[in-house]
C-alpha cells in the first residue's frame, strides 16, 4: 500500500519546477488539445520530442513516466483491441476473426493507444514537477474569475489541499488498523475475491470512523484559528509570472501552430 | 515454554527519500510464562517496533523469535503463534468495527474457529473481566460507548482469545487516573485468573515499578537494562540521561540519599517506601 503514487512530486530546482503553476496548468491543457489534434503518425513525433525535452530539462528519470503508465496498461490494451476489431472499413484479410480487422481499425487503435500514453506521460510530468500545494494554489487562482458566478474556488482548492495532506495520515492509520485486526486473527491474504473483499470491512469501518473524527477535529482547529473562508485572505507565497513563463507559453504555442499547419498543408500518408 | 528472542534487529527500509533507519538493534531476551514484563524507553527508542515483533506483525531483519517453539519467520507457525500472543495497540478503541459489542469481541475468537457456545462463553467472561456488564452492553453498538468503555471493549476483544502472552502498548494512554487504575486492576485480575504473561509498554514508571516482575529499558533500539524494578531504578543517573524519570518512591529515595539518609536500594514502589518510612517512624518513637 506504501507505493501509491498520487501527486508523486519529485522535488527539484529545474527551470520546469520553477515555472508558475498556473502556466504549467495552462500548458498542460494546451498539450492535451494538441495530442487530440494530431491525426498523423508522423506528427506524434512532436509530443514525443516535447516529453523528452521536458524530461531532460527537469532532470526527472524516465522510469517515473513508466511507473505512471504501468497501471493503465490493461486499459490501453483493451482500447487497442476494441478499436482493432470494431472499426468499420474495408477488411484486409479474410480469415476467421481477422476479417474484422480493417486498415482504419489498425490506425485507430494505434492512435488511441499513443494518445493515452502521451496524455498520461504529459499529465504525470505536471504532477512530478509541481508540488500538490502549488498545484491547488494555481488551480484556485485560475478558478478565481468564476467567483462572479458564486463558484467556490477557494473552498474547492482548500478541500483538495486537505485531501492531499491527509492521504499519508490515513495510510498510516490504515496500516495500524490492519495490524490490530491481524493481531485478532484477521486474514487478508487467503480466500477468493469475495472473501478478501469482505475481510476489508474490519479495516474500512474503523478507517471511516477515524476519518470523520479527524475531519471534525480539523474543522474545529481551523475555526479556532479564525478561518472563515477565502475572503480577505492573503497568501504566504505570492505567485508571480516570470519571463520564463512567457517564454514557455510562446514555445508551446509555436509548436502547436506548427503541428496544425503541417497537418493541413502537407498531406501525410498515415 | 517461553518467547525466546535472539539477536533481533529491525531496519525500516528507505522510502520516500528517507534514509534506512535501524529501529531495534541486536535484542536478546527470554520472556517467561506468567511473568509481567514492563518495557520503558524514551519516545523513538524502539518499544513499539519491538513489541510488534512478538506476534510477527513486523518481521525481523535479522535474528529470530520463537513463541513456545513456533518460529515467527515461518508463515504457518506465525499464524499459530498469533493465537498465543495477544496484542493490544495504543488506542485500541480505534479497531472496533462490528455492529454490537458482542460481535466485536467475538471477532478474535471466531478467527480461532471455536464453536458458537465456546465463543459466547468466552465473550461473556471477557466482558465480566473488563467490567462491562454483558446484559447491558452485549447488544449495544461499540460506537455509542464512552471512551473508557470503548477501550475496555477493545481489550475484551483480545482477552476473549485467551492469549498465553498478552502484549499491551501503552494501554493507559489518554485515560484519566481512575481509568488507568481500572485497567491496571483488570490486568491483575486477568493474570490471577488465566496465568498469562503480560508484556506492557508504559510511560508511567510508577505503574511499571509496582506491577512488573522485570523491566526492559530500551534506548536507541538496544537493551539498556533488564532486571527487577529495584535493579533497574537504582541507575537513576543513567536513566535520566536517556530521558527517563524514576518512580515517585525511587525519586524520594534518591533525594533522601543525597541528604545523607541511608535508604535501602531495594525500595522503588510507593508501598515499599511507606512501609520503610513507617518502620523508621516506629523506631524513632
Amino acid at each position: 500500500m506504501r507505493d501509491i503514487t498520487l501527486g508523486q512530486y519529485i522535488p527539484g530546482d529545474s527551470c520546469i519546477h520553477r515555472l508558475d503553476p498556473r502556466t504549467k496548468i495552462f500548458l498542460m491543457i494546451a498539450y492535451i488539445v494538441m495530442v487530440f489534434l494530431i491525426n498523423s503518425i508522423f506528427t506524434f513525433a512532436v509530443p514525443l520530442l516535447f516529453i523528452i525535452a521536458v524530461l531532460l530539462m527537469s532532470k526527472i528519470s524516465i522510469t517515473y513516466i513508466g511507473k505512471s503508465i504501468k497501471p493503465l496498461r490493461w486499459l490501453i490494451l483493451f482500447m487497442f483491441i476494441l478499436n482493432l476489431f470494431f472499426t468499420k472499413g474495408e477488411p484486409i484479410w479474410d480469415v476467421f476473426l481477422l476479417r474484422y480487422v480493417t486498415l482504419n481499425g489498425i490506425r485507430q487503435s494505434v492512435f488511441i493507444s499513443l494518445r493515452l500514453i502521451f496524455l498520461v506521460s504529459g499529465t504525470s510530468l505536471l504532477t512530478l514537477t509541481t508540488s500538490p500545494i502549488a498545484l491547488t494554489d494555481g488551480l484556485e487562482r485560475i478558478m478565481m474569475p468564476l467567483k462572479v458566478f458564486r463558484f467556490p474556488a477557494h473552498e474547492l482548492a482548500m478541500m483538495m489541499t486537505i485531501a492531499l495532506r491527509f492521504i499519508p495520515t490515513l495510510m498510516e492509520e490504515a496500516d495500524k488498523i490492519k495490524k490490530a485486526q491481524m493481531a485478532r486473527g484477521a486474514d487478508f491474504e487467503s480466500g477468493n475475491i469475495i472473501r478478501r473483499a469482505k475481510s476489508m470491512i474490519p479495516i474500512l469501518i474503523p478507517l471511516f470512523v477515524s476519518a470523520f473524527r479527524r475531519a471534525d477535529e480539523l474543522a474545529m482547529a481551523m475555526e479556532s484559528r479564525c478561518y472563515h473562508g477565502g475572503d480577505g485572505r492573503t497568501r504566504m507565497h505570492q505567485m508571480r509570472f516570470h519571463w520564463a513563463d512567457l517564454f514557455a507559453v510562446i514555445i508551446v504555442a509555436v509548436i502547436i501552430a506548427a503541428v496544425v499547419l503541417a497537418q493541413n498543408l502537407i498531406v501525410l500518408p498515415w | 515454554m517461553s518467547i525466546v528472542i535472539e539477536h533481533l534487529s529491525h531496519q525500516y527500509s528507505a522510502e520516500g527519500g528517507a534514509l534506512p533507519h535501524t529501529a531495534i538493534n541486536d535484542i536478546s531476551l527470554t520472556i517467561e510464562e506468567n511473568e509481567f514484563l514492563g518495557i520503558i524507553g524514551h519516545t523513538g527508542s524502539g518499544k513499539t517496533t519491538f513489541v510488534q515483533h512478538l506476534n510477527g506483525l513486523l518481521l525481523a531483519t535479522s535474528g529470530s523469535i520463537t513463541v513456545d517453539g513456533l518460529s515467527l519467520s515461518d508463515k504457518k507457525q506465525r499464524m499459530a503463534a498469533r493465537a498465543l500472543v495477544g496484542m493490544v495497540f495504543q488506542y485500541p478503541e480505534y479497531q472496533l468495527f462490528e455492529e454490537t459489542v458482542f460481535a466485536d469481541i467475538a471477532f478474535g475468537p471466531k478467527s480461532l474457529k471455536l464453536d458458537e457456545a465456546e465463543i459466547s462463553r468466552r465473550v461473556k467472561q471477557a466482558m465480566l473481566l473488563v467490567g462491562l456488564d454483558p446484559d447491558r452492553f452485549s447488544q449495544k453498538s461499540p460506537f455509542e460507548l464512552s471512551g473508557g468503555e470503548k477501550r475496555r471493549a477493545a481489550l475484551a476483544g483480545i482477552i476473549a482469545m485467551r492469549p498465553k502472552y498478552l502484549v499491551l502498548d501503552e494501554p493507559m494512554a489518554g485515560l484519566d487516573p481512575r481509568g488507568r487504575k481500572e485497567i491496571l486492576r483488570m490486568l491483575e485480575d486477568l493474570r490471577a485468573e488465566t496465568h498469562c504473561a503480560i508484556i506492557m509498554v508504559s510511560h508511567s514508571m510508577d505503574d511499571v515499578s509496582r506491577y512488573a516482575d522485570r523491566i526492559l529499558v530500551l534506548n536507541d533500539g538496544q537493551v539498556a537494562y533488564l532486571g527487577s524494578p529495584s535493579e533497574v531504578f537504582s541507575n537513576s543517573d543513567a536513566l535520566a540521561e536517556m530521558g527517563l524519570s524514576l518512580p515517585q518512591a525511587a525519586l524520594l529515595a534518591a533525594n533522601l540519599r543525597r541528604l545523607g539518609i541511608d535508604v535501602p536500594k531495594s525500595i522503588c514502589t510507593t508501598s515499599d517506601m511507606l512501609r520503610w518510612l513507617e518502620g523508621r517512624l516506629n523506631a524513632h518513637a
